[in-house]
């Protein structure tokens, strides 16, 4: 693995070096670091009733992949890609279980907030969302993608995430209109 | 105005609207962006569209991580006994080795008593089950826990440190548990395990001492 000093700070380098060599400890510090960050991914992708078993699957996959980590980019980044294109698959096959819905349960969201119903009011609105929609205005707006990042991610066009932007935030406030 | 006119004012309109999240974004070019602001000073319709979708967009970045997110780093015990070794072999963590352990010890020590206790049809006492019972909270009470230790001491030794050494690892896990409770009380997971392996280390104590007793009326 190539570690490059000044792209990749020495501490978390060496983490994943060790990591990749199969020195779970070295995972254990690196999962600690990631772990809030990536959750919120999954939160804001699959919903909370399913983020924590995607955040699993997430490190699970990191861990399993991490050979393949070439310390051209941070780990943060690499290891935010990655989570992604498995959070993507986890909303498709929840979609296809019908899942969905079960992730929007007030009881389940209010227990996940400090200010419950702002929490809930976010999710169900993104709930609402198709798959395709809810993506990219997460990227988009929460993540802080370029539609250009979007579109390489989800294997679309440019003008693609940009209507697809414009669909969703019509469609949330559209949302906020009928709960208002 | 002719219906022409209103319908190429509606097409504008339409056409605007789906310009507006890029207006917001600073994405149109100087052509659409003037021609989007030309309808804006006319149309308070979509004036009023765009401070709405520009709330929208604030509302989106404006979501800051949640208890449940904070709590993902301490979910690490969880993920542990699932990884898998390099090489992709299939691997027990350790807190899957203690539920292992403790689930072997039952299993071993349950069978011994059942077979002694049928094989010699002595009467199986219940002073350690009263114990239990009367302890607060925890299943495992310190009188059941004295009562399994000093009879484990009435065991054959090599009985005796087999039955100890199952239990140490149990304690182990216990241990390691009640950190990780420490740490995050929030986590139900954690909270569970606890739970189960203070059932299974009383459920393996009594059994030990139904054991021993059985061993010294046999």
């Amino acid at each position: 693995m190539k570690a490059e000093p000044g792209i990749v700070p020495t501490s978390e380098a060496e983490d994943v070096q060790s990591a990749s060599r199969g020195d779970v400890d070295a995972f254990e510090r690196l999962y600690r670091s990631h772990a809030e960050r990536i959750h919120m991914l999954a939160r804001r992708l699959v919903g909370s009733a399913l983020a924590d078993e995607a955040t699993q699957d997430v490190f699970l996959r990191a861990w399993i992949k991490l050979g393949s980590f070439r310390g051209d980019a941070l780990f943060g980044t690499w290891l935010h890609r990655l989570a992604i294109n498995v959070l993507i698959r986890h909303a498709h096959v929840a979609r296809r279980r019908e899942d969905r819905h079960t992730a929007l349960t007030p009881g389940l969201q209010a227990a996940a907030t400090s200010d419950p119903h702002l929490r809930l009011d976010l999710e169900a609105a993104l709930g609402t969302l198709d798959d395709a929609l809810r993506q990219v205005v997460v990227l988009h707006d929460m993540e802080g993608y370029s539609h250009e990042d979007i579109a390489a991610l989800l294997g679309i066009g440019i003008s693609a995430s940009r209507m697809r932007l414009s669909r969703a935030r019509l469609a949330l406030r559209a949302f906020i209109m009928r709960h208002e | 105005m002719t219906d022409e006119g209103m319908a190429r004012g509606s097409e504008q309109h339409d056409f605007v609207i789906a310009q507006l999240s890029s207006l917001l974004d600073g994405e149109l070019s100087d052509a659409e962006g003037g021609l989007v602001e030309e309808h804006l000073h006319a149309c308070q319709d979509c004036r009023v569209m765009l401070d709405e979708l520009r709330a929208v967009k604030a509302w989106m970045s404006s979501d800051p991580p949640s208890a449940a997110d904070r709590a993902a780093r301490d979910a690490w015990h969880q993920l542990r006994t699932s990884l898998p070794a390099p090489g992709s072999r299939p691997r027990r963590g350790r807190w899957g080795r203690g539920l292992l352990a403790a689930s072997l010890l039952i299993g071993v020590v349950a069978s011994a008593a059942w077979w002694r206790t049928r094989s010699s049809a002595a009467p199986v006492r219940t002073a350690s089950r009263s114990a239990v019972s009367a302890s607060a909270g925890s299943p495992v009470s310190e009188p059941l826990e004295a009562l399994a230790h000093s009879r484990l001491a009435t065991l054959p030794p090599s009985q005796s440190r087999a039955l100890q050494a199952s239990l140490a690892i149990i304690d182990g896990a216990i241990a390691d548990a009640r950190t990780a409770r420490m740490a995050d009380r929030t986590n139900e997971f954690v909270a569970t395990y606890l739970d189960d392996l203070l059932k299974r280390k009383a459920d393996a104590l009594r059994a030990v001492v139904a054991m021993a007793d059985a061993e010294r009326t046999s």
